[in-house]
């Protein structure tokens, strides 16, 4: 008689293990079914909300062009920078090169695409940067890409951890067609997408 | 107007409507058979193999449909609300090993006192308690879904109200048992409503601090004042087990949703500097008791005296149970017995082991099925706690994080403490071990919290979503079928990837976390 309660015990022991392991296993899945299905409510609202916010921030930009177009003709300066997404006429026009960035985490995910529209463009830890990295690695103000005589430099604003471009520390990288560097875990991939800076164009 | 409503799956007033209720209904049903929770079910039916040589088969054969029963009918429940299946997979497991251990206990009371058993009122008692766990269990995750006002404050007032009441019920009306009182006998059912009153407790402190960000002075006042009159009347009931639980949940909820750490530190250290002067004066005053003056001899005095004594007895015989082997120690003694005895794989030998059915369970879980067994129980344990943290990561809101978190830490906080008591590891205190111990209180109670705890985890709300959706729960739904059918693997396909897109537009912080809780 106890022979069997300990051969049941035996048993208990191991289908208990199966048991947890197989639901592991196998809830994995159930459990993705059931955020499958949250995440198609927060797909539904996110895209309620993007189109939103669309359509505030081209309202806003309506509003910001009319009011460039009054103040830029006035000053009439060859300073001012200019975003390449809308080019306006008749102001003094330089179309600068632009830049595109692609992050990648360490898993070579891509995490996001910036471009470089305007210079200076921080890159940090803060939110007050153009570009913001989120991780213990990447200062608070990292790095800057800067024009200099024509030509596109990232520089370090004296962080400890440096930017990284084929396993060196450096202090400057000049961007060019392609090329990637690396700012704490993140991976970043310079491509180009505009034009390189052609003759400043006067359009009246 | 209503037919606009009726597009969206909400009647006027926020109810589902009865299509989308069929629709829900038929995905939990689908998800459900195909549900990893139900190889629980062949354990029950093993559990048999083990019960049965020891005399206990028929009794355990009378408790096995209502197991089964249970375990469906959670799981179906589970689906309809996307809850976390691992937490019901780790209860269902520790109630069968209850089920099974209290059928063993049954068999050998039947064994000793021929004269008592009169058939089936003995097994009816613990059909009785399942049932009525199940219903009170459905009910407590049904109101807590609709009642949104559960969070309020008037909510909060109205059951610091019944909280106060049921204790000075207990106190005036309460029959002892083994010098603590706290069982209300009604009409033929027992009830220990001090376990009432630590569930009633989440449900107080998470609607004063949960519901703000920061929560301002006069809300802590008020949490400071309810938790100490609630602890204070559990020491006139001199139940310290429990007063030890909603001790430790307590500090948990000043360290975790408290901002300032300061308010934290300074309660714990007050808290240490008054039990030190508690000990102080309890050995003052044992010492005028002893003289025999006035001060020693009061009766405020005298409670005062037995309370302490309790509490140093505890301690002391703890450390050196072979100093009183036959009083004070003998419990410990035996349960250190009958943890030798059971070695690695239990024994079927049986020793008169004292309170074996509710604080010594452990170690006769030890006796009976052996150390391997035990621990790997103790190891659901964990897993469960570990689950539990997990649904308190996921939630954004904070009155659901502190529900999560006060129901888990309980949960565990309970179970480690009789454990490591029953063991020897630290002093010992009456309190159950959830799921595992008898006791029908302690059984709904433990259900009632699960319930809640599953409540939370779920991903649905059923009130409050405006969208257009009935196309979304078929869709849902039929998704559901093909799962059923072809499996998951091959219904990946046939789904579009909407958590990719999802992910993309939440942000990257959002999918690793989503990716880490998903186990990918």
């Amino acid at each position: 008689m106890s022979i069997i309660s300990q051969a049941a015990i035996v048993l208990l022991i191991v289908l208990t293990i199966a048991i947890i392991s197989y639901a592991n296993k196998g809830l994995r899945y159930a459990q993705e079914e059931g955020e499958h299905f949250v995440d198609e409510w927060a797909l539904k609202q996110a895209k309620i909300e993007e189109q939103k916010r669309r359509i505030a921030r081209e309202r806003t930009r309506s509003k910001e062009i009319s009011h460039s177009k009054n103040t830029k003709q006035t000053e009439g300066s060859g300073n001012s920078h200019v975003t390449g997404d809308a080019p306006q006429k008749n102001t003094i026009h330089k179309i600068i090169s632009r830049y595109r960035l692609t992050v990648r985490d360490e898993e070579k995910k891509v995490i996001c695409m910036a471009d470089v529209d305007h210079y200076p463009y921080t890159i940090g830890r803060d939110r007050s940067n153009d570009l913001v990295l989120d991780d213990i690695y990447v200062a608070r103000k990292h790095c800057v890409i800067l024009e200099e005589e024509g030509q596109t430099i990232l520089r370090n604003l004296g962080s400890q951890n440096a930017i990284y471009v084929g396993g060196k520390q450096v202090e400057e990288y000049l961007l060019q067609k392609e090329g990637h560097f690396y700012i704490g875990t993140y991976e970043i991939i310079v491509s180009e997408t505009g034009h390189r800076s052609q003759p400043t164009r006067v359009t009246l | 107007m209503s037919n606009k409503h009726l597009k969206r799956g909400l009647t006027p007033s926020g109810v589902p409507t009865g299509e989308r209720i069929s629709w829900e209904c038929q995905r939990a049903f689908y998800s459900c058979l195909r549900s990893p929770v139900l190889a629980v079910i062949p354990l029950q039916i093993a559990g048999m193999l083990f019960v049965s040589p020891k005399g206990a088969g028929q009794i355990y054969l009378d408790l096995l449909p209502l197991l089964v029963l249970i375990t469906v009918a959670s799981v179906f429940f589970v689906c309809l609300v996307q809850g976390n299946q691992k937490i019901l997979l780790l209860t269902m497991i520790l109630l069968t090993v209850g089920t099974m251990l209290q059928s063993l206990f049954k068999a050998e009371y039947i064994a000793k006192n021929p004269e008592k058993s009169s058939g089936r009122s003995l097994t009816l008692g613990l059909q009785l308690q399942y049932i009525a766990a199940l219903l009170l269990a459905v009910l407590t995750g049904f109101l807590y879904w609709n009642l949104r006002e559960c969070s309020s404050l008037k909510m909060a007032e109205f059951l610091t109200i019944v909280s106060l009441f049921l204790s000075v019920f207990t106190l005036i009306f309460a029959k002892s048992v083994g010098n603590v009182r706290n069982w209300i006998v009604i009409g033929g059912f027992s009830f220990q409503t001090t376990e009432l009153i630590k569930l009633l407790y989440l449900f107080i402190s998470a609607a004063l601090l949960g519901t703000v960000e920061r929560p301002r002075k006069g809300r802590l006042v008020w949490f400071y004042l309810i938790s100490f009159i609630m602890m204070g009347f559990l020491v006139v009931q001199s139940e310290f087990g429990t007063l030890l639980l909603l001790l430790m949940v307590f500090m948990t909820y000043l360290f975790l949703f408290v901002p300032d750490l300061k308010i934290f530190g300074i309660t714990a250290i007050s808290m240490g500097v008054f039990s030190g002067f508690l000990t102080f004066l309890g050995i003052r005053m044992e010492r005028w008791a002893a003289t025999g003056s006035s001060l020693g001899t009061n009766p405020l005095a005298r409670k005062y005296i037995a309370n302490f004594q309790k509490i140093a007895n505890r301690v002391i015989y703890w450390m050196h149970p072979e100093k009183d082997p036959l009083g004070q120690g003998y419990q410990l003694i035996k349960a250190r017995e009958s943890i030798v005895l059971g070695g690695w794989f239990g024994t079927s030998s049986v020793t008169d082991l004292p309170v074996k059915t509710s604080d010594l369970v452990f170690p006769a879980l030890i006796q009976r099925c052996g150390m391997i067994f035990a621990l790997l129980v103790f190891l659901v344990f964990i897993l469960l706690w570990l689950e539990g943290m997990k649904v308190c990561l996921r939630k954004k809101d904070k009155y659901h994080r502190m529900m999560a978190v006060g129901l888990v830490s309980m949960f565990f906080n309970q179970s480690i403490i009789i454990i490591a008591g029953s063991t020897g590891l630290c002093p010992l205190t009456g309190i159950t071990l959830p799921f595992i111990s008898s006791g029908g209180s302690s059984l709904v109670v433990s259900f009632m919290l699960m319930s809640l705890l599953l409540c939370i985890s779920g991903n649905i709300s059923w009130k409050g979503q405006s969208s257009e959706e009935i196309e979304f729960f078929e869709k849902s739904t039929n998704c559901a079928k093909r799962v059923f059918a072809f499996g998951h693997r091959h219904v990946r396909g046939l789904v579009p990837d909407i958590r990719s897109g999802a992910r993309s537009l939440t942000g990257s912080g959002s999918a690793k976390s989503r990716s880490k809780a998903g186990g990918v």
